[in-house]
């Protein structure tokens, strides 16, 4: 399993500074009824963010990487899964990035990627699994919500992460849902 | 392949402040009932992420802290007319059930169960509804009391009581179950009253279980973790017990290595886990337990690996009848027999189960062979209805039987018990008077009527159908649908304007032709009984829209909170019972509220395994509503029966348990019955019973595949419950994950049948079995039809003394004598002894007969043996005309016909040659369940609903086939 370092032309820290500000100020609002378009409007204002080449990714071999912010709960696999998912870039469709925490307790799933079954887990803590070329939803188990996906660009050879939908584990708002 | 999936999160989801108010309830939905927290905080006052808010977390909240609020777990509801936000979290801090908040994904997304227009619960009932003209409209709720009671009166009077029938849940709350079922038995006193999922309205579910002596749900969550070993027979814990499997067995599993055999036709997650952890998987055909459990029980006999100190101490040694059926002479004739019966044989069993002898005797070794030391494993066994819906007596009494020979059933992590599918929702509010029933049995016994026969035979003025589709959750036959609807809104009497003498005039005239009038009580329509058949459709309230109480599978009493409005005019059953009585000019039926009918339900449920009566007095000593008593227990609860001993309120942990002590009983009843520490019989020491193929191979070998047949078995999963009314309907997460039905078909049979993953199936037979007739005058009818063990039903919790329901020390002034538990001396006068009077003189006959007594000496008062729901002193006599074949010969089985369709799942997780799939999906066509015969268990008359055969084709492609936004055919027991 290796990491990918995002590329310095990104500035990721300042982007990370604009994502925090933007989750404590403008998301309280969204709860409200008819509010929900602000999220989209922020999905276009947060640059994108670079997490990894075409050419350096094999079929089957996930890698994982820090996002969106320095902590715990930020980590996400890329994978291409050598079969079309829903949301796949690449030439095959097949290039997908998900969160790495269990949306039912935050189970840590990072390294549990199944290439037999395309699929995340089970989760150490209580088995759940994940379908990841169905948009993360729940193949068997107790979450609540599909493992979140982050939505990809490709730019030449490179893959860009544009927005997330769903909520990370622990988080209450997401300044770049993809809704 | 789609952008975007069906359900799309939202971007922000509401945390409670700091002051949001916070009830406790637990889930609605299966039988392990977690506890959870609702905080209700005022549209636009959320907490913030920073710490402000009800958690004092700083967001991102970490892993396992239980302080994570998902976009399924808010909604908006409306209290006292105004909108508020609710979070409905698994408690983080509970010690009990879901340790440290966790839940499924039924619970996990209850939020979304609340009225919100909003949503896609906007379809709930709001107002009482009338059919005219083939559409329903509005009516006031004093319309339909009046013309309910109006035509109720006529049908009694012109049908008799049991023309009056009632077909209602017993999975709902106590307040609301014990409000009807005291409407039907002391009101109207009909026995024409079957709970959601019996044809028969008594007998227990578990027959076996309760005449060797053991109370189906015995055991406490805890015992699951507490064993060296389970053994888990036709149940899969990890499939809607959620719970159970995560926080006890996954305990049990990873903290001292217990070992998990599980016998099931269907690899899942949680049985692919046990299995990787030196744990077995015994992939069974449907229906061969018993050959399996007894080859089993032989192998430990041959080998002496019974528990020959627990044998001796706590096995009966003598049959109690003679020249019965099933119940052993003690242990040495058990084991005479069984080492002689030919379906005990080791390879009899292998070719029938489909199990390789060497895993058979791989796993009787595991559950019984002792320790190098001499010492023994502690072993469980846990049950469900894949064991007992279907060779319902044989398979209850063949694993009670292993598990008593390897001393389980009395001591913590050595219990025998059921896991459980809905929570212990019945408080019997009456006896059910099977005095009344018109069908007899051999000798004294007397069968429950069958209302779904009775019905079908024209008997019927007049229905109550409550909470229940019927027709779907029963064996959804044609017949029975047909009948229905032609006494219904088929019939050439209807309503042609909405005039409540009109109608009054209407729905008589219609009985006066043969037909009936119906009326349904829900929270949503249901295809087709409310949104079809019946005349006047009543909106109930629901889970969080009233206080309510219930028990999940180990006596844990909670309860259950009201936070938010009923919408419309809906009102709880238990009103609306209340309401119907009253225009009936039934007395005992004026409370004021939902605590009023909880305090008056524990006088009637003193004997029972849930008895609370102690909280009552307790409650009312301190000039406290037992409902706030309850209340301060939260979601911890209390295990019932719950004990008033030195001075403070104790739950029950277990039952039959040797190891439990108990304190110096206060308060006016003692709560200390003998079952408590021993087992349920008259010595206290448990039957070893006989289990019998015979009782049930010609039905299965009828039933077994043939040709290109394959079996139809079924059974849940986690993301759907019951017929998927509220969730997988209303759930648009949910929704997401199974559109549809589906069928898992191994990949050889579906190679075979050219079927791939996510074609469309239909799946078919025009050879299901269905036992007519019985209640008219044919001289068919006038033949034996079945026995059935007498009075109760199983929900009415199985042998649970069950002259108890109506206590005959209960008074009218809610007071009580100071009577034990135990003793039904009837020495005080009491206004109830005049109804229970027919009945008590009827048992005494019974017993009066002198060859089906073997031990003079008995205790013939005993209230326990008296009301003893029984196989035991069954003769073959009794039961050879009962079997199916022999109802073949004298013409009581006709053949029907039924399809239902399905999503196919292609995967190695059934085993070859069965197909496994959702039993009552009901949202496009019919049930999986009508497939399965309506031929009931010639013991117990239970229906055997996992028991169906069929032709699998494949008639198109589903919409999912090709679309990511829905549906996954990934495997659901993907190894770690």
């Amino acid at each position: 399993m290796s990491s990918i370092t995002e590329t310095k032309t990104d500035k990721p820290c300042e982007s990370r500074r604009n994502f925090l500000l933007a989750g404590a100020t403008t998301f309280v609002m969204a709860s409200m009824p008819g509010m929900a378009s602000a999220a989209n409007l922020l999905v276009k204002e947060y640059p994108r963010h670079k997490i990894g080449q075409i050419s350096q990714l094999q079929t089957n071999k996930p890698m994982d990487f820090q996002f969106p912010l320095d902590n715990p709960i930020s980590t996400f696999v890329l994978v291409k899964l050598g079969e079309r998912a829903g949301a796949g870039v690449g030439k095959d469709k097949d290039i997908v990035a998900f969160s790495n925490l269990c949306t039912h307790m935050g189970g840590p799933l990072n390294g549990s990627y199944k290439s037999e079954h395309k699929a995340m887990g089970p989760c150490p803590l209580h088995l759940t699994t994940f379908d990841l070329t169905r948009h993360g939803m729940v193949i068997a188990g107790h979450a609540t919500e599909s493992l979140p996906q982050a939505r990809l660009e490709v730019d030449g050879d490179d893959i860009y992460v544009t927005g997330i939908m769903g909520l990370i584990y622990g988080t209450q708002s997401n300044p770049m849902a993809w809704t | 392949m789609s952008e975007k999936p069906h359900y799309v999160p939202p971007a922000y989801v509401p945390i409670p402040p700091k002051n949001a108010e916070v009830f406790t309830t637990a889930c609605d939905y299966c039988i392990v009932a977690c506890g959870y927290k609702v905080y209700r905080w005022p549209v636009g006052k959320d907490g913030d992420e920073k710490g402000n808010n009800a958690f004092d977390v700083t967001y991102p909240a970490m892993p396992m802290t239980g302080s994570w609020v998902s976009p399924n777990q808010h909604n908006v509801v409306t209290h006292n007319g105004k909108p508020y936000n609710v979070a409905i979290v698994g408690d983080k801090d509970t010690k009990v059930v879901n340790v440290g908040g966790d839940h499924s994904i039924r619970g996990g997304t209850i939020a979304k169960k609340c009225y919100n227009p909003d949503s896609d619960t906007r379809d709930r009932l709001l107002y009482p509804q009338v059919r005219v003209g083939g559409k329903l409209h509005r009516i006031s709720w004093d319309d339909t009391m009046d013309i309910m009671a109006e035509v109720s009166k006529y049908v009694i009077e012109k049908k008799g009581k049991a023309g009056w029938g009632m077909k209602m849940f017993s999975y709902n709350f106590w307040e609301n179950t014990h409000a009807l079922t005291k409407l039907a038995f002391r009101g109207v006193d009909t026995p024409a009253w079957a709970v959601h999922d019996q044809p028969t309205g008594h007998g227990p579910d578990t027959p076996g279980m309760s005449d060797a002596g053991i109370d189906n749900f015995s055991a406490s969550y805890e015992d699951w973790s507490k064993a060296d070993v389970i053994m888990m027979v036709g149940t899969d814990p990890f499939e809607a017990k959620t719970i159970i499997f995560n926080q006890w067995i996954l305990k049990g599993i990873r903290e001292r290595g217990m070992r998990v055999i599980s016998v099931v036709p269907r690899r899942t997650q949680g049985v692919a886990y046990a299995e990787q952890n030196n744990g077995m998987y015994l992939e069974i055909n449907p229906g061969t337990d018993v050959l399996l459990l007894n080859a089993m029980a032989r192998i430990i006999v041959e080998n002496g690996w019974e528990d020959s100190e627990f044998v001796s101490k706590w096995i009966n040694n003598k049959a109690e009848r003679d020249k019965e059926v099933f119940q052993a002479d003690g242990f040495e004739d058990f084991k005479d027999w069984i080492l002689k019966y030919k379906y005990a044989r080791l390879d009899i069993a292998a070719e029938k189960t489909g199990i390789p002898a060497e895993k058979i005797r791989e796993a009787a070794e595991i559950i019984a062979k002792p320790n190098g030391d001499g010492t023994r494993k502690k072993t469980s066994f846990a049950i469900e209805k894949g064991l007992y819906w279907s060779n319902n007596y044989g398979n209850t009494a063949a694993v009670t039987a292993l598990g008593l020979i390897c001393g389980a059933g009395n001591r913590p992590g050595q219990v025998i018990s059921r896991f459980g599918g809905h929570q212990r929702g019945m408080m019997p509010g009456g006896q059910y008077p099977e005095h009344a029933a018109p069908e007899k049995f051999p000798g004294w016994r007397k069968q429950g009527l069958d209302v779904d026969r009775w019905a079908e035979e024209g008997n019927l003025g007049f229905v109550w159908v409550i909470g229940t589709s019927w027709i779907q959750a029963m064996t959804a036959s044609r017949r029975l649908e047909e009948r229905l609807r032609r006494f219904t809104h088929q019939h050439s009497v209807q309503a042609t304007r909405v005039d409540k003498q009109h109608l009054i005039d209407t729905y008589k005239r219609r009985v006066d032709e043969g037909g009936m009038m119906m009326v349904n009580q829900d929270i949503y329509p249901v295809e087709p009984i409310n949104t079809e058949l019946a005349d006047l459709v009543l909106p109930a309230s629901g889970w969080g829209e009233e206080d309510l109480t219930r028990a999940n599978g180990e006596r844990r009493i909670r309860l259950y909170s009201k936070f938010n409005d009923s919408p419309g005019e809906s009102l709880p059953d238990w009103k609306i019972a209340a309401m119907f009585a009253q225009k009936m000019g039934y007395e005992g039926f004026d409370w004021k509220d939902s605590n009023e009918v909880f305090e008056d339900a524990a006088f009637y449920n003193k004997g029972r395994r849930t008895s609370y009566v102690a909280l009552v007095e307790y409650a009312r000593l301190h000039g406290r509503r037992a409902h706030e008593v309850l209340r301060d227990y939260g979601t911890t609860g209390i295990q019932g029966p719950i004990r008033w001993e030195n001075n403070k309120l104790v739950g029950t942990a277990r039952l039959h348990d040797s190891t439990l002590k108990t304190g110096t009983a206060t308060g006016l009843t003692a709560i200390d019955p003998r079952w408590l520490r021993k087992f349920k019989t008259k010595t206290g020491r448990a039957n070893l019973l006989k289990a019998t193929w015979e009782t049930f191979g010609d039905y299965w070998e009828f039933m077994k595949p043939k040709k290109d047949e394959l079996w139809v078995t079924s059974g849940r999963i986690n993301e759907i419950w019951q017929s998927g009314y509220d969730d997988q309907i209303r759930r648009p997460y949910l929704r997401q994950r199974w559109p549809d039905n589906w069928l898992e078909i191994h990949p050889d049979d579906a190679k075979a049948r050219g079927i791939e993953n996510g074609d469309m199936l239909e799946i078919s037979h025009d050879q299901i079995p269905i036992e007519v007739g019985g209640y008219s005058h044919s001289e068919a009818d006038r033949k034996l039809q079945g026995a059935t063990p007498f009075r109760a039903n199983a929900d009415i919790d199985t042998t649970d003394e069950l002259a108890q329901m109506v206590d005959p020390d209960h008074t009218s002034s809610r007071g009580i004598s100071a009577l034990s538990m135990d003793n039904a001396d009837l020495t005080e006068p009491d206004e109830l002894l005049s109804m229970v009077a027919p009945v008590e003189a009827k048992v005494v006959d019974k017993l009066k007969e002198p060859d089906t007594v073997s031990d003079p000496s008995q205790d013939l008062d005993d209230p326990l043996m008296n009301n003893l729901e029984s196989g035991l002193g069954l003769r073959w006599g009794d039961v050879k005309p009962m079997l199916f074949s022999e109802m073949m010969k004298n013409g009581q089985i006709e053949m029907d016909s039924a399809s239902f369709k399905a999503v196919a799942l292609v995967t190695d997780n059934v085993k070859k040659g069965v197909t496994f799939t959702y039993f009552n999906v009901t949202t496009k066509g019919r049930s999986a369940n009508s497939l399965a015969g309506r031929v009931n268990d010639p013991i117990s008359q239970r229906p055997r609903y996992k028991i169906a055969r069929g032709v699998v084709k494949k008639i198109g492609e589903s919409d999912f086939k090709h679309s990511a936004e829905m549906m996954s055919f990934k495997s659901r027991a993907i190894k770690s």
